[in-house]
């Protein structure tokens, strides 16, 4: 039986000197275990819950940052307190925050099937050996006659004053859930992670910008 | 990065499988990619007395009407507040989500919002008992599958033929004092290579296998 990909991702990255000319560009993606894990989370869960329940109804289990496993929610509802709920796989981390979205490295290690981390992950950070970590933009989704399309970016900016080489490159999603007394789950985890052997190098006032963009095709 | 493929089989009435039919599951459509990419722009991360939606999509409901379905959202003061954005679980006896079955044969269309013909949940001429779903996952080398079965049985006295199938999913959020958004919407349709012609007494089994391909 032929096989149809029915959703294709792509990781863009590209190199933007200081005078906004892109110098770089390349495409590639791979997915690991916790996406397939959230996804069926996602889809396992039911909704029409009562009124009046509480606890987490749906759930599974995802790899975290440290390789240890542990539950996301994807069907929860607070006690009785006030302002809960949440979301199950937000990618949308703000400017600075190096711990989900997307996230760049510098170790060249193959990708394998149940990765859990980027294998060394460079931080967010205004020095030298570092990059900034900007803000995520989300762009419109578009629609054509046979294809749906998202595409999702973030700026990382060398003000350091040596080069840093990115090897690889992660999207983490964030699963969060609270009320007015507390945070209930927040749990961050790797769902995809690529590698590009040859390097991207990102010179002193440039910015590497990442992209995925999500597609559907008929 | 996500493959999918469609496994029908019927059944006769007493319980004996007399056709197998599979395809690629050719059409996640355009909502689906809505869900995701409002899915991806959440943050998380807020504490304390914060409420309202933060994060949604507009999506297409069965009817071809707009609709706005939220992947963030806390209630305001109220208690039991809560739910899920996509959920695809439906309960036993329920047509609205889930996996769907229709009699249509129209070509599919990315922005497709419903089955152009579905078979509704029943014991009536034309009708199929639309049964609990078994939803799983198994992890293998370079892939994860998760597969979502469900049984339509046909007791209504007459053949009934499947032509088209679908998977709906539910965007569900309440509160103590009631339900803040109860949206259900498609997200993949396919119409079957050959019709399934489903006797009175047997049985259909629809399954979905969804692919992602690691490493």
């Amino acid at each position: 039986m032929i096989v149809v990909e029915n959703l294709k991702v792509t990781l863009e990255t590209k190199v933007v000197d200081k005078n906004g000319k892109v110098k770089y560009f390349k495409r590639k993606n791979s997915a690991v275990y916790n996406l397939g894990r959230i996804l069926y989370g996602v889809l396992l869960a039911i909704g029409g819950a009562d009124l009046s329940y509480s606890g987490a109804r749906v759930s599974c289990s995802v790899k975290k940052e440290d390789g240890t496993e542990d539950t996301a929610y994807t069907e929860w509802y607070a006690g009785e307190r006030g302002y809960g709920g949440g979301t199950p796989m937000g990618a949308n981390a703000p400017e600075g925050d190096d711990t989900y979205g997307i996230m760049v490295g510098s170790d060249s290690t193959p990708v394998s099937d149940d990765d859990y981390s980027l294998k060394s992950k460079i931080p967010h950070g205004d020095g030298d050996n570092l990059l900034h970590y900007g803000t995520h933009t989300f762009e419109d989704v578009e629609v054509g006659t046979s294809y749906a399309k998202i595409k999702m970016s973030r700026g990382f900016t060398n003000n350091g004053s040596v080069p840093v080489t990115v090897y690889e490159f992660g999207l983490g999603v964030r699963n969060f859930w609270k009320d007015q007394a507390d945070v209930r789950k927040d749990l961050k985890f790797l769902v995809c992670r690529d590698v590009e052997s040859e390097g991207v190098v990102v010179n002193p006032s440039e910015t590497l910008v990442v992209s995925y963009v999500f597609e559907v095709t008929l | 990065m996500i493959e999918a493929y469609w496994e029908i089989e019927v059944y006769d009435r007493n319980g004996k499988l007399i056709s197998k039919h599979r395809q690629p599951c050719r059409s996640l459509l355009a909502n689906f990619i809505r869900m995701l990419g409002a899915m991806l722009s959440a943050k998380g991360g807020y504490t304390g007395t914060v409420g309202g939606t933060k994060a949604s999509c507009s999506v297409k409901k069965y009817d071809g009407t707009e609709g706005t379905a939220y992947t963030e959202w806390y209630t305001t003061t109220y208690t039991y507040g809560g739910g899920t954005p996509m959920g695809a679980k439906a309960p036993d006896d329920d047509d609205s989500y889930g996996i769907m079955v229709g009699s249509g044969t129209k070509t599919v269309e990315i922005d497709d919002y419903s089955l152009e013909s579905k078979i509704s949940h029943g014991t009536g001429s034309g009708q199929l008992d639309y049964d609990t779903h078994t939803i799983s996952i198994s992890e293998e080398a370079g892939q994860v599958k998760v597969e979502i079965t469900r049984t339509f049985k046909n007791v209504s006295g007459t053949t009934v033929t499947v032509s088209e199938v679908g998977l709906g999913v539910r965007n569900y959020w309440k509160q103590s004092t009631g339900v803040a958004k109860d949206l259900k919407f498609l997200i993949v349709r396919d119409v079957l290579d050959t019709p399934q012609n489903v006797l009175d007494g047997g049985s259909l089994t629809v399954k979905i296998t969804i692919i992602v391909p690691t490493g």
